[in-house]
């Protein structure tokens, strides 16, 4: 059975994109547009990993990040425009790696796999 | 590009949040600038008014006050003269009324004396000169008037003499003969048709004489009646403070028509003959002419008014000082007031420059950071949709056969760009915001590769890593040092265009690492080299110019250094090195 990975990102763009590149790779992918979704996602579960853009309308990435814990699941936050406020919230809520987007690809594939190796 | 150069020109470096913290700061600086120098600038400014003055004594004076000082002056010695000329004229005048009272009490005199004559003579030509009836009228009048020497009748003789018919009194007999002086009066009388005629002053033994003689009508026919007086010595002085009338003159009667001192009838003083401001005049005597002068003793106006062309000029010398020297401290207050608005408005006019100056130094800067906000806000926007576009690319990859070359060069166009708009947009966030880097192990080896996929030099380019040994793990910031090195490696190659060598080089020592990035590229001057890290220096025609300033501080964040060596003709080396402990952040660069 292949990792299951949550996608969570309220841009349609982004969300299929990542989804489709991580469906490529082999995972079994789920899409949550908003910080609320994601919840129920997780607590349905079980996830090994979490993508997470953390700017996000409603509930933004990291108050979920912190309600899907303690500890959370790997969770690997995106962001296209964090301050620095909210960078740090990410780090100190745990989360598993922080990524500007535009991302690399591969290197983000990489992080998706060492995160389902460690939930496993 | 304006923008590049009015910040240039401003001296920002940094972004425009800590812009505008240090633009607060300096203002305080330049306010007190403008207010320190004025002093100075006073001392230094106008010429003073006071510089160029005429001067009188020494003490500079205005052209106005001069000429009222002048004008004054010789109002005053006007006044004083016309004050002079019009005291000796009332003094003049009042001289010769008084003069003129004297003369008419003279006249009266002699018509007092003339009176008796008269009747003497009636008498003697009703008595045909009878002795006895004269003696009975003349002794009595003798008597009367105890001055009387003689009174006769005379009739003229041959040889222009006279012989006295009858007689009253001493010295005169009836029979003598009278020559002289006598018989020259008795003439005048004679054809003085009524008119007494007075003879000089006569002296004889001694004494003087002085008569009066009168012709018919009032004397027998062809003859005439004489009165002839002793004079006492011609001074009789007076007090000039008695109230004697004309106690205040000094009077003088001649027997003639000039003062002769051997005719002096009747003086109030011996000092003779009256000089200076007199009254000199002729007093008919009958037909005789006698002179009458008179000379005030004091000032008949009184001595306060003769006194009053001193009081004149006195008055008019201080009234013109005064005069002046008002005029002088109005226009001197004046000038130091207008000199002093001078001043101040050229202070205040240098002030307001400096506020000026100031103020669109502030606003450029509040602009320059109304501008990075909005570029950061545009950058943070941009990172979304790029990021998206690099996913479907990467997913286009995969869809299309491998080997296509059509395919594979477009797409590997689509990811330069790509890469090339994430760098612009990394750099101007990076920055403007500044941002705290948050560190973790980094796979170096690892994220020089990724580098270079994502800066993929062209083909002209040949790349030669030297990884070294191992894979060390280095604590940073993994984006914002993958920022610092496609910004190497884009700039490595942008310095070669016509091909050459990118060489990267990884040396881990054991408190740091060192990474060159080394191109063949035409190399930089010595004053390039100088300008090349900061911000917005650009020597290429596109390209913001923010690329190795950003990374400059990222690494110095970072705790490390970035160094260049350059030499014309030989290429550059960029070095970066960075520390293998965990280095605190040493604040904001």
């Amino acid at each position: 059975m292949s990792a299951h990975v949550l996608v969570v990102d309220d841009e349609p763009g982004m969300r299929e994109t990542l989804a489709d590149i991580l469906t490529a790779a082999g995972y079994r992918v789920t899409v949550a547009c908003d910080g609320d979704a994601a919840l129920d996602e997780v607590t349905a579960g079980p996830y090994q990993a979490v993508v997470m853009d953390i700017r996000m309308p409603g509930r933004d990435g990291v108050s979920t990040l912190r309600a899907m814990g303690p500890p959370p699941p790997y969770v690997i936050m995106m962001t296209g425009y964090a301050v620095d406020e909210q960078l740090r919230e990410a780090v100190a809520a745990q989360a598993f790696a922080v990524v500007h987007k535009p991302f690399h690809v591969g290197h983000m594939l990489e992080l998706v796999a060492t995160a389902v190796e460690g939930a496993a | 590009m304006d923008d590049q150069s009015t910040v240039d020109k401003v001296g920002g470096a940094g972004n425009p949040v800590q812009e505008r913290r240090r633009a607060a700061v300096p203002a305080p600086r330049t306010a007190e600038a403008a207010a320190g120098p004025s002093p100075q600038s006073a001392s230094a400014g106008p010429p003073r008014r006071t510089a160029r003055r005429p001067r009188v004594f020494g003490i500079p004076l205005r052209g106005l006050s001069l000429i009222a000082l002048v004008v004054l002056l010789a109002a005053t010695v006007a006044a004083t003269l016309a004050t002079r000329a019009l005291l000796r004229d009332q003094e003049k005048r009042l001289l010769q009324e008084r003069a003129g009272e004297v003369g008419l009490i003279l006249t009266q005199a002699v018509s007092a004396l003339q009176a008796p004559l008269s009747a003497l003579g009636a008498v003697a030509a009703l008595s045909h000169s009878s002795p006895t009836a004269f003696a009975t009228v003349a002794g009595p009048q003798i008597q009367t008037h105890p001055g009387t020497r003689a009174l006769l009748v005379a009739r003229p003789t041959k040889n222009g003499a006279y012989a006295v018919q009858v007689a009253a009194g001493s010295g005169f007999a009836a029979g003598d003969t009278i020559t002289g002086a006598r018989a020259r009066t008795f003439d005048q009388a004679l054809q003085g048709q009524g008119k007494p005629a007075a003879t000089p002053i006569i002296t004889e033994g001694g004494q003087r004489y002085i008569g009066l003689a009168l012709g018919p009508p009032a004397a027998p026919d062809g003859a005439v009646v004489y009165d002839e007086i002793k004079l006492s010595a011609p001074t009789t002085a007076t007090a000039s403070t008695s109230s004697a009338p004309f106690a205040e003159l000094d009077i003088a009667l001649y027997a003639s028509t000039q003062q002769n001192p051997r005719q002096v009838v009747v003086a109030t003083t011996d000092q003779l003959p009256l000089t200076g401001q007199i009254s000199a005049v002729k007093q008919p005597i009958g037909t005789t002419t006698w002179l009458l002068v008179a000379k005030s003793r004091q000032p008949l106006v009184g001595s306060i008014a003769a006194s009053a062309p001193w009081w004149v000029l006195g008055a008019g010398l201080v009234g013109t000082i005064l005069v002046v020297l008002v005029l002088e401290m109005t226009f001197r207050r004046r000038d130091f007031a207008l000199d002093l608005v001078d001043e101040r408005t050229q202070e205040l006019r240098a002030s307001l420059r400096q506020l000026e100056s100031t103020q669109e130094q502030l606003v450029h800067k509040e602009r320059l950071a109304a501008v990075g906000q909005l570029a950061a806000a545009v950058g943070h926007e941009l990172r979304n949709p790029l990021g998206v576009i690099s996913n479907a690319l990467y997913l286009i990859r995969r869809a299309v056969p491998a080997g296509d070359p059509v395919a594979e060069r477009h797409l590997g166009i689509a990811e330069r760009e790509v890469g090339a708009a994430t760098l612009i947009v990394a750099d101007l966030l990076e920055f403007a915001k500044n941002r705290q880097p948050i560190m973790t192990d980094v796979d170096i080896v690892g994220l020089v590769e990724e580098s270079l996929e994502v800066a993929a030099p062209p083909s002209n380019v040949s790349v030669e890593w030297e990884p070294g040994p191992g894979r060390p793990l280095i604590r940073a910031d993994r984006d914002q040092l993958r920022q610092v090195l496609v910004n190497l490696i884009v700039n490595a190659c942008d310095a070669m265009p016509g091909g050459g060598t990118l060489a990267i080089r990884l040396t881990d020592g054991k408190e740091t690492l060192h990474l060159d990035v080394v191109d063949t590229g035409g190399g930089m001057d010595e004053s390039t080299r100088q300008c090349i890290f900061q911000p917005f220096f650009t020597t290429k025609a596109r390209g913001v110019g923010l690329g190795l300033a950003v990374s400059e501080r990222v690494v110095r964040v970072h705790g490390g250094h970035l160094g260049v060596d350059s030499a014309p003709g030989l290429g550059s080396t960029f070095t970066v090195t960075l520390p293998h402990h965990d280095q605190p952040a040493e604040g904001r660069a």
